[in-house]
C-alpha cells in the first residue's frame, strides 16, 4: 500500500507545479466550497461506447407478468423469451432480468456493483410526447446515428453550437490538473476518435488494441539498421522536422499534424516501458473479443497509473456491431456474449489488482433501439438502458423509471408518421444528467459542469445519486 | 529508373544563406524561429524556382488524380501538355478490376487477395484516375466487411469495387442504382429482404437503407445552397423528416437476392453476392408513398417502378451536386473547398453543358481543372489536404520504383503488415471502414475547435502515426534494392535507391528531385535546409551516396511536410 500522507504532499507539490500550465483551472480555491474540483488520489473512468445503437431493451428486460406481456406484445418475435432471463429485482420498480447471456452483468447487478440508469438519452430539457411531435426543444438529428454520437458524447442538443467539446474532454482537463506537470494527457482512446474526449486545453492519445505500443525508430538511439554514427544525427534531424513544421505561423494544418507526430513520439516513448512493466496477463479473454483487448489496454494503463505518476484517467473503446436492423436474433448473442466477456474479464482484472473503488465503468451508446421489428431487426430508437459498474457505485438497482412497453396508448412512444406504435421511447433522463453524476465522481467543479453541459440547468436533478 | 532531368543548381542547394559545413549546428533552429517568431509567409515560401514550372504543375494535378506523381509520370504529362486531354486518355483507359484475381486466388473467404489486387492495381495499373475515383467513391458509398455478414463474400466485396470502378466515369444516376441494387449494399445495409408491413404483428419495414442513403450517400441531413453551405445559414432546415425515412423503407421492399431459389434462402453461394438483387413482388409495399418535396408514388407499383421513381426523386434534389461534389473535392483536392469552388463542381454536376445531369465525367474535370485546384495553394497557407495514409505509402512505392518481394507472387506487401490489415496500422484499408460513416467524417475538425475540417486527421491517432512512421524506417533501410533478404522477409516489397544514390552527390539536386516528385514543388525551404545540413554530415563515396539517399529519404518520409498534399 501507498503512504497516503506521502501520496498526499506528491499531489499538492504536482498541482503547484502545474498552476502556471493548468488554464482555466482554479487550484487555489479548492478546499474552500462545494463548487471547487477535487483531486481525490487515484481515479479511473471508463466509457464503453456501444456504437450502432445497443438494442438495450433485450438486455434488461422488465419481469412481473403485465410489464413483460407489454414487452413480448411490442417486441413480438424479438422478444426474449422468459426462460432466457436471469432474474434480479430492484427494490421499488420490482422483478427484472437480464438477457442470460449477460450473467457477468447480471451478478455485477447482484452484488450491488452494477446499477442500471434506466431510460437515458439525448435531451435539451425534459420531453414529453406532445413536445416531440411539436418539435419543442428538440435534439438536432435524431436517430442519425453520428449526430447522436455527436449529441451523446458533447451532451450538446445541437451540433454546431458553441458547446462542441466532449465531456470526457471536461473530466480530462480536471484529470490534467490533478496530474500536474507530467508530459502525458491523462485521457485515452482504444477505440479510435472521439468527440468525448475532446476539450479546449487537453489532448487525448488513441492507441489501438492489438497492436503493441512501438517507439518510433530513429528517435532517442532507437534503430537496429541506422548505423550508430548517423543515428543520433537522424534522430536530431527528426526532431528539427517536427519543430519546424509546428512553427509553420501560417498554416494551421501544418502545425497539427506536427503537433500530432511529435505527440505520438513522446506517447509512445512515455507509455512503452509502462506497458511492457504491466502486461497484465491475468486478463483472461478469447482472442478475437475486440472490446476485451481494448479494455485489456486499459487494465495495463490503470496499473501503470502510478508509474506513469497519474492521479486520474479517463478512457474511451468502442464495440461496433450493434446496428442489428437485420438478423438481430442471431446476432445479438454473440454482441452479448462478447460483451459479457469482456466487461467481467476486466472487472476482475480490476479486482485482482485492488483498484475497484478507484474505477468506473459505463456503458453508452447513439441511441436505443425501436421496440418495434422490421421483420427481423430493430431500427433507430431514442432512449435505452445503461450500465454503471465498479467499487465505487451504488448498484443493485435501477437508475430512474422504467418507461412504458405497450403498445396501446403509450406516451413513452415518439411514434411514427402514420399514428402507429413505433417503440421509439422518449428518454427520461438526459445524458447531461448521466454525464454529471460521473464528473462529479471524478471531482470536476460545480463550474466546470455548467461550462460543459449548459442544459444540464434545466433538469432539476444534476446528480443521479448512483455513485458512493 | 529515376531518370535525372533536373538541372543542378548550386552545389550546396541552400537557399537561404547557411555558412555551416559541418553540420552540428542546426539550420532548422533558425527556419523554425524565424517562422514562429514573424509568421509570414516566410515560412511557405520554397526552392520550386530551381523547379521547370511545367513539371511542378504536373506533379501537382498527378498526386490529386492519381495514386502520386512519378518522374515518369510527370514527364508524360508535360510532353502531353493537356491536363484536359491527360482526362480524357485516362478516361478511355480500360478498367483494372479486383474480381479475376480474387476469385482465382480465393474461394471467397477470407480478405487477403482482394487487398493484395488493390493495392497492384493502385501502385502500377495505368488506368490511375479511374482507381482514384473509384477509392474515393467507396469512401461515400460505404460498404465494409470488417461486417462478418460481409467477410466470407470476397467475390462480392470484388464485384461490388469493380461496379464503383465502371461507373466512376458514368452518370450519378445509374451509379445509384447500381450501388442501391447491389447485394453486397444489400446485406451491409439490410435493404435485402426487407418485407412491406404487417401492422397487425407491429412489424414495419427495415429503415436502414432509406435513411443512409438519403443522409450519406445523396442530399445530407439539411438543406444545402449550391455552395454547399447549410440553409438558411446559422439556423439550417432538415433536408428530410423520420416520416421521410420511413416512407423510403416502403420503397426499398421486395428485393432478393441474385441466384436465390426463394425468398429468405439461407443456402447462400457467393454467387448470392455478385450482380444486381431481384424483386419479389409478394414482398413488396405496393401503398403509395410520399417522397422528397410532396412527389408520391402511385399505388400498386412494381418493386422497380418505386425504384425507379425513388432515386428519381433523390437525383433530382438539388443537395445532391454540391453534397457530393464537395465530398469529392475533399478526396482529391483539398480539404476546406472555398463555397465558389464547391459551387462551380455543383453546376457541373447538374447540368454537363449538355444539358445532362450527374455526368461523372464533367464533375471530375471540374473538380481537376478548376482554377482553385491548380493555383489555391499560391495565396491560401490552408489549401490542401492531410493526405490518406495508404496513399502517401502508395506514392512511395510508385515514386521509388518498388517492386514486390521475390517470394511476393507479384502482391506488393509493405514491411510491417499484410495488406489485408492496413486498418490497424494505417487507419484505413479498401472497404473496412468500422461503419458506413467511412474511416473518416467529412466535417472531422482539424482540432478540437477549430473551424477547419480535416476528415484524414481523424485516424491520425498515435498509435497509427508510429507504426506507419516505423514502417518508413523498415521499408529504407531493410526493404531496398540492396538488401539481402535472404536474411529478412522475402515476401516484402522493395524500393530502389539507386536514383537517389546518383543524385545524393549533389544535394541540391537530391533536394530538387524530393521536391518535384514527393512534394509537388511543396517542400519548405527549411525542410530542405534541414536536409542539406544532414548530408554534410557524411561524405562522397558510393556508401555515402547511398546513406544520404537512405537517411534524407526516411526524414522525408516520416517529416509533417510530406504528410499534406499542397
Amino acid at each position: 500500500m501507498r503512504n497516503s500522507i506521502d501520496k498526499n504532499r506528491r499531489l499538492l507539490l504536482k498541482q503547484l507545479a502545474s498552476l502556471p500550465l493548468a488554464s482555466g483551472v482554479s487550484l487555489v480555491s479548492g478546499s474552500k466550497t462545494a463548487h471547487a474540483m477535487t483531486c481525490s488520489p487515484g481515479k479511473s473512468l471508463v466509457c464503453i461506447f456501444m456504437a450502432g445503437g445497443a438494442d438495450s431493451f433485450n438486455m434488461f428486460v422488465p419481469g412481473g407478468t403485465n410489464s413483460f406481456a407489454d414487452y413480448q406484445n411490442s417486441r413480438r418475435d424479438l422478444a426474449v423469451d422468459e426462460a432466457n432471463l436471469i432474474n434480479v429485482s430492484d427494490a421499488t420498480q420490482g422483478a427484472f432480468g437480464f438477457h442470460d447471456l449477460l450473467p457477468g452483468l447480471a451478478s455485477l447487478y447482484n452484488s450491488n456493483r452494477m446499477a442500471v440508469v434506466s431510460n437515458t438519452g439525448t435531451l435539451i430539457r425534459p420531453t414529453t410526447r406532445s413536445d416531440y411531435l411539436a418539435t419543442n426543444s428538440i435534439p438536432e438529428s435524431l436517430f442519425a446515428h453520428n449526430t447522436q454520437q455527436k449529441l451523446w458524447q458533447t451532451g450538446a442538443g445541437i451540433v454546431s453550437g458553441s458547446n462542441s467539446f466532449g465531456w470526457g474532454g471536461a473530466i480530462s482537463e480536471h484529470a490534467a490538473g490533478c496530474n500536474g506537470n507530467i508530459n502525458i494527457a491523462p485521457a485515452f482512446s482504444i477505440g479510435g476518435s472521439t468527440d468525448w474526449l475532446t476539450a479546449a486545453n487537453a489532448n487525448y492519445i488513441s492507441l489501438t488494441a492489438g497492436v503493441a505500443v512501438q517507439r518510433m525508430l530513429g528517435h532517442a538511439n532507437l534503430s537496429d539498421w541506422i548505423p550508430p554514427e548517423r543515428l543520433s544525427h537522424v534522430g536530431r534531424s527528426l526532431n528539427n522536422l517536427i519543430d519546424i513544421g509546428k512553427a509553420s505561423g501560417n498554416s494551421q494544418v501544418m502545425q497539427e499534424i506536427s503537433g500530432a507526430i511529435g505527440r505520438a513520439t513522446d506517447a509512445t516513448a512515455s507509455l512503452y516501458s509502462a506497458l511492457q512493466n504491466n502486461p497484465v496477463n491475468q486478463m483472461r479473454y478469447n482472442t478475437g473479443n475486440r472490446l476485451a483487448a481494448q479494455l485489456h489496454m486499459v487494465a495495463r494503463l490503470i496499473a501503470a497509473r502510478e508509474e506513469l505518476g497519474m492521479e486520474q484517467q479517463v478512457f474511451f473503446v468502442r464495440m461496433g456491431g450493434w446496428d442489428t436492423h437485420t438478423n438481430q436474433l442471431q446476432r445479438q448473442p454473440a454482441l452479448f456474449m462478447a460483451l459479457n466477456e469482456a466487461v467481467t474479464a476486466f472487472q476482475a482484472t480490476i479486482d485482482g489488482l485492488n483498484l475497484a473503488p478507484s474505477v468506473t465503468t459505463f456503458t453508452a451508446s447513439d441511441f436505443g433501439r425501436t421496440l418495434t421489428s422490421n421483420g427481423n431487426g430493430t431500427d433507430h430508437g431514442w432512449g435505452g438502458h445503461n450500465f454503471v459498474f465498479g467499487g465505487a457505485v451504488d448498484g443493485g438497482r435501477i437508475v430512474g423509471d422504467i418507461p412504458n412497453y405497450a403498445v396501446q396508448n403509450n406516451e413513452d412512444d415518439a411514434g411514427d408518421r402514420r399514428g402507429q406504435f413505433a417503440g421509439r421511447i422518449i428518454p427520461q433522463i438526459s445524458v447531461n444528467q448521466y454525464a454529471a453524476t460521473l464528473a462529479r465522481w471524478m471531482g470536476v467543479s460545480e463550474d466546470a459542469l455548467n461550462t460543459a453541459l449548459p442544459d444540464l440547468a434545466n433538469f432539476s436533478q444534476r446528480d443521479l445519486g448512483f455513485m458512493n | 529508373m529515376i531518370v535525372v532531368l533536373l538541372s543542378a543548381c548550386s552545389d550546396s542547394g541552400v537557399v537561404v544563406a547557411d555558412k555551416d559545413t559541418n553540420g552540428s549546428t542546426t539550420s532548422s533552429t533558425t527556419g523554425s524561429t524565424t517562422g514562429a517568431t514573424t509568421g509570414t509567409t516566410t515560412d511557405n515560401t520554397n526552392s520550386v524556382a530551381n523547379l521547370d514550372p511545367a513539371a511542378v504543375a504536373a506533379a501537382r494535378f498527378l498526386n490529386q488524380s492519381t495514386f502520386g506523381a512519378t518522374q515518369q509520370t510527370i514527364d508524360d504529362l508535360v510532353a502531353r501538355d493537356n491536363l484536359g486531354a491527360w482526362i480524357d486518355d485516362q478516361f478511355a483507359l480500360p478498367t483494372s478490376l479486383l474480381f479475376p484475381y480474387t476469385r482465382t486466388n480465393s474461394n471467397g473467404g477470407g480478405g487477403g487477395p482482394l487487398h493484395e489486387i488493390w493495392w497492384n492495381n493502385a501502385v502500377d495499373e495505368p488506368d490511375q484516375l479511374r482507381q482514384r475515383i473509384a477509392y474515393a467513391l467507396s469512401q461515400i458509398f460505404v460498404v465494409s466487411d470488417i461486417d462478418a455478414a460481409l467477410s466470407n463474400a470476397q467475390y462480392g466485396m470484388a464485384d461490388y469495387y469493380d461496379m464503383l470502378s465502371r461507373n466512376a466515369f458514368g452518370n450519378y444516376r445509374t451509379l445509384l442504382e447500381d450501388v442501391t441494387l447491389h447485394p453486397v449494399m444489400g446485406v451491409y445495409l439490410s435493404m435485402v429482404l426487407n418485407e412491406r408491413p404487417n401492422e397487425t404483428q407491429n412489424i414495419r419495414p427495415d429503415e436502414n437503407y432509406a435513411r443512409e442513403l438519403l443522409q450519406l450517400f445523396s442530399i445530407g441531413l439539411f438543406d444545402l445552397n449550391m455552395r454547399g453551405e447549410p440553409i438558411p445559414i446559422g439556423n439550417p432546415r432538415p433536408s428530410y423528416t423520420q416520416e421521410t425515412v420511413e416512407e423510403f423503407a416502403r420503397v426499398y421492399t421486395g428485393w432478393n437476392f441474385p441466384t436465390a431459389r426463394r425468398w429468405n434462402d439461407t443456402a447462400r453461394s457467393q454467387n448470392f453476392f455478385i450482380g444486381r438483387m431481384v424483386a419479389n413482388e409478394a414482398f413488396h409495399d405496393t401503398e403509395s408513398k410520399t417522397l422528397l418535396n410532396g412527389a408520391v408514388t402511385s399505388a400498386g407499383w412494381t418493386a422497380q417502378q418505386d425504384l425507379t421513381f425513388a432515386l428519381d426523386n433523390v437525383f433530382n434534389h438539388p443537395n445532391v451536386g454540391p453534397f457530393i461534389g464537395k465530398q469529392l473535392i475533399q478526396r482529391l483536392v483539398t480539404s476546406n473547398p472555398s463555397p465558389e469552388y464547391v459551387e462551380r463542381v455543383a453546376l457541373a454536376f447538374n447540368n454537363n453543358g449538355d444539358g445532362v445531369r450527374g455526368d461523372m465525367r464533367a464533375v471530375i474535370r471540374a473538380i481537376l481543372l478548376d482554377d482553385e485546384a491548380r493555383n489555391g495553394h499560391l495565396n491560401n497557407p490552408e489549401f490542401g489536404k492531410v493526405r490518406e495514409p495508404a496513399i502517401k505509402l502508395i506514392h512511395a512505392w510508385r515514386a521509388l520504383d518498388a517492386i514486390p518481394g521475390p517470394l511476393a507472387n507479384g502482391a506488393h506487401s509493405p514491411p510491417n503488415f499484410t495488406p489485408s490489415r492496413s486498418d490497424a496500422i494505417l487507419g484505413q484499408a479498401v472497404m473496412q471502414a468500422p461503419s458506413v460513416f467511412n474511416f473518416y467524417l467529412p466535417d472531422n475538425p482539424l482540432s478540437a475547435g477549430s473551424t477547419l475540417v480535416s476528415p484524414e486527421m481523424q485516424i491520425m491517432s498515435e498509435a497509427n502515426l508510429a507504426n506507419t512512421h516505423n514502417n518508413y524506417h523498415n521499408q529504407v533501410y531493410r526493404f531496398n534494392n540492396r538488401s539481402n533478404l535472404n536474411d529478412d522477409n522475402p515476401r516484402v516489397t522493395t524500393i530502389n535507391l539507386e536514383g537517389l544514390t546518383a543524385l545524393a552527390r549533389n544535394a541540391g539536386a537530391l533536394m530538387d528531385w524530393y521536391n518535384l516528385v514527393l512534394f509537388a514543388g511543396s517542400m519548405p525551404d527549411n525542410v530542405r535546409n534541414e536536409l542539406i545540413s544532414y548530408t554534410r554530415t557524411l561524405g562522397q563515396s558510393d556508401q555515402d551516396s547511398f546513406a544520404k539517399a537512405q537517411d534524407t529519404l526516411f526524414l522525408i518520409l516520416a517529416s509533417p511536410s510530406f504528410h499534406i498534399q499542397r
